[in-house]
């Protein structure tokens, strides 16, 4: 009785859009990138400057991000 | 002389009586020319009471034996005159108990007549006239003519019995009471002259042997063989009267094959050694005066030295400021000590009660399922329901099955629309729209509806879209109110309300319901239809984090009894223990985490426009870490109780506590169907949907 539409939506695979902050640019367009949870990733795209955040999505800097306040909280 | 009843006639003889014949006493009843006798056995008194003889006989006109007094064969004429003559040894008493009516005249027991006027008969040679007697009580009747023969004696009946016959041994001469026993010598009895003992109403006393004056022959011979016993051997002892001395030297067997019992076993734990002597807690207040008391050592300069650094609710009571004036520590008595002593730490906590379901071997209950178009309450023919929900689904949805063509056409949509439908499944109310209806009319016709609840009037197809973003910073609350302006909705909040800023929420297409989900999804919540009224439930997904289901208190306890059908599944997950929730234009990004895990493995970050405060960020990292885990969906069919008995209907949401014989855990209810069943009687039930958390448990 679960709901299969969720069910099925679980299978997909997931494109979330992602906060990073571009650490360095390189030379064949892309970006390198420190993630919030520790990892470090390549994407596509060089138009977010060094030091600011960007907005990925399936490996492509879609914009720029704005410098949101961070917190730590546990439950 | 006339007679006075009520007065006894005591005939006093002074003289002793020695009876003529045998033991008996006679008496004499006649004239001078004539004797009648009549016996009366004699052994001790004789009692004339008159209260048993009336009122038939008082006539002592026997019909005796009377015969002239010289003549041997006896002849029955009336005595004229009858004389009593009384000799008996002791007391012959006349007892009147009550006044006698005396048949005629006057019964005279005037015996002057008798011894007066006529010259007194000589009594009878065995007779002597006693001296206390006079003459006018001289015992006899003169008046002999009272012997009324109505009135006879009870012993008129007897035949008479000649002398000569009395005895049944015939001729037998007189016994004579010297001679010991009576049946030495006689004669050889004859037959016809044998005394019937059957017929005789009387006893014959005068010739019966007086046992207690029979002397036995004692002979050899016939003596008893009693008295031929000899004497018993004194030596003839019973043997057990004398049992022989007990042997002392005998020795219990097990006193044999046992060893001897060594008394000087000592239990080991009977004196076990001390172990606590290095640990003994010493305290007391003399203890604690010496160990937490002590005297102050100023520092060089003679100063006092103020510690503020600790805070205040570490040191003493926790509320005031304990004055620590030297370097040293002290025990760890003393922090908890002051000023009256050690103090138990222990808080009673009440025992948690909630409700469990009862434990029978049987249920009973009378379940009803009914089916109705509300706008005229017109009953439909139902036969079957179900209604469902669940964790991922804002509203209920039902189908029923209808038996008769005239209850389908009844609520079948047409041009105007469709219809509003309630069913009542013990107790409880399910409204819902009949937006589809399908009719198979074949050899059995099946006429089925389905819909959801009237909240579907807020979505697709039914509700207008629009397009809105809110350019002013409202609550969150205050956006969902606005999208069920005019609907006739109402809220049941039940999440944390934050402030959304301007230009924050932004909705594109999308009915009232589309939009609430997207305020409510960004944040981990859900809506629930109520299944009755206009009310949408803004729920937390997980009111209760997973992890701490354990410790809360669950809404109901399910016990084995009422379980009837259980099956579950396993769905792995990623186990995560914190996740990065992030706002887009503007807002905050927030790391959520289990406490103590540290946010070791972190679930993919999770952006919304929403984000906009930690109270959103924290609802929604919840939600994520806790659909991150593993799962262990359990389907639990269960009876479907009015309320308050249990189990009722479980909603998405409710926290269980299920007690298996082979388990006992905490889970949650995320779906339920009501199903109502006509076949072979009205069967209905509850399917509910659990899920039990198995998420990796912080290290």
């Amino acid at each position: 009785m679960a709901n299969l539409w969720r069910k099925f939506k679980r299978l997909l695979p997931d494109a979330p859009l992602e906060v990073v902050t571009v650490q360095a640019i390189n030379a064949d367009g892309t970006s390198k990138c420190s993630t919030y949870t520790g990892g470090v990733v390549i994407v596509n795209g060089d138009s977010v400057t060094v030091g600011n955040k960007a907005f990925i999505q399936g490996g492509q800097i879609v914009r720029e991000a704005p410098d949101l306040s961070y917190y730590e909280i546990e439950v | 002389m006339s007679y006075d009843p009520g007065t006894n006639i005591l005939f006093s003889f002074r003289f002793v009586y020695e009876p003529p014949k045998g033991n008996a006493i006679e008496f004499r009843l006649g004239d001078f020319s004539q004797v009648c006798e009549m016996f009366i056995p004699a052994i001790g008194e004789v009692d004339f009471s008159l209260a048993t003889l009336l009122p038939v006989s008082l006539d002592f006109a026997f019909n005796e034996k009377c015969y002239p007094d010289n003549q041997p064969e006896p002849i029955i004429p009336k005595c004229e005159e009858i004389k009593i003559y009384v000799a008996p040894v002791g007391l012959v008493d006349f007892d009147f108990f009550k006044p006698y009516d005396w048949p005629s005249g006057t019964v005279d027991f005037d015996l002057a007549d008798c011894l007066g006027d006529d010259p007194p008969e000589p009594p009878p040679p065995w007779y002597v006239i006693p001296a206390n007697i006079s003459q006018d009580f001289a015992v006899g009747f003169k008046t002999g003519q009272v012997a009324d023969t109505q009135k006879r004696s009870r012993w008129k009946d007897a035949p008479y019995i000649e002398p000569e016959y009395r005895a049944g041994w015939g001729q037998g001469e007189i016994v004579d009471r010297l001679v010991k026993s009576g049946f030495i010598g006689l004669p050889a009895l004859y037959r016809e002259n044998r005394v019937a003992f059957d017929r005789l109403l009387r006893s014959e006393n005068d010739i019966f042997t007086a046992w207690h004056n029979l002397e036995g022959n004692d002979s050899n011979e016939k003596r008893s063989i009693w008295d031929s016993t000899t004497a018993k051997d004194g030596k003839l002892t019973a043997g057990y009267r004398e049992p022989g001395a007990k042997d002392n030297h005998f020795v219990i067997p097990w006193g044999i094959t046992t060893k001897e019992i060594d008394f000087s076993f000592v239990v080991p734990w009977a004196v076990p050694p001390p172990n606590d002597t290095l640990h003994t807690t010493k305290w007391g207040r003399a203890w604690y005066e010496k160990i937490c008391n002590r005297d102050y050592l100023p520092p060089a300069g003679n100063g006092v030295v103020l510690d503020f650094e600790t805070q205040i609710s570490d040191v003493g009571d926790k509320d005031h400021i304990h004055f620590w004036f030297d370097s040293l520590s002290y025990d760890e008595r003393c922090r908890h000590a002051e000023p009256s002593g050690w103090r138990d730490p222990f808080t009673y906590r009440p025992p948690v009660l909630f409700p469990h379901t009862p434990n029978r071997k049987a249920f009973t209950h009378m379940n009803s399922a009914l089916l109705k178009r509300v706008s005229d309450n017109m009953p439909l023919d139902l036969r079957s329901f179900e209604a469902k929900i669940d964790f991922d689904s804002w509203v209920w949805e039902f189908s029923a099955a209808l038996n008769t063509e005239s209850s389908y056409a009844a609520v079948e949509p047409d041009e105007n629309g469709f219809q509003e439908v309630e069913a009542n499944i013990n107790g409880y109310i399910f409204r819902g729209l009949v937006e589809r209806a399908a009719a198979n009319e074949e050899r059995t016709s099946n006429f089925t509806l389905s819909g959801r609840g009237p909240a579907a009037e807020l979505a697709r197809p039914y509700a207008p879209q629009s397009s809105y973003t809110e350019e002013q910073a409202r609550g969150l609350r205050q956006l969902i109110e606005d999208r069920l302006t005019a609907t006739g909705w109402t809220l049941d909040w039940q999440i944390t309300d934050f402030i959304v800023p301007a230009d924050v929420v932004s909705f594109h297409n999308s009915t009232p319901f589309e939009a609430i989900n997207q305020l409510t999804e960004a944040i981990g919540a859900r809506i629930q239809a109520n299944r009755e009224t206009q009310v949408l439930q803004i729920l937390p997904r997980y009111p209760i984090k997973p992890w701490q289901w354990d410790s809360e208190t669950p809404a109901l306890a399910l016990g084995e009894a009422v379980i009837m059908t259980s099956s579950r599944d396993w769905q792995p997950g990623g186990n995560y223990n914190g996740v990065v929730v992030s706002g887009t234009g503007q807002g905050v990004i927030v790391k959520v985490m289990r406490t103590a895990s540290g946010g070791t493995e972190m679930a993919p970050m999770v952006t919304d426009p929403l984000i906009v405060t930690t109270e959103a960020a924290t609802q929604r990292g919840i939600y994520e870490i806790a659909a991150s885990g593993s799962w262990q969906p359990y389907t639990i069919t269960l009876p479907l109780k009015t309320e308050p008995e249990q189990p009722g209907l479980l909603l998405p949401g409710t926290l269980l506590q299920i007690n298996r014989v082979r388990e006992s855990f905490r889970c949650m209810v995320t779906g339920v169907k009501v199903s109502a069943q006509r076949k072979n009687g009205l069967k209905v039930r509850q399917i509910v949907e659990v899920e039990r958390y198995r998420g990796k448990p912080v290290a």
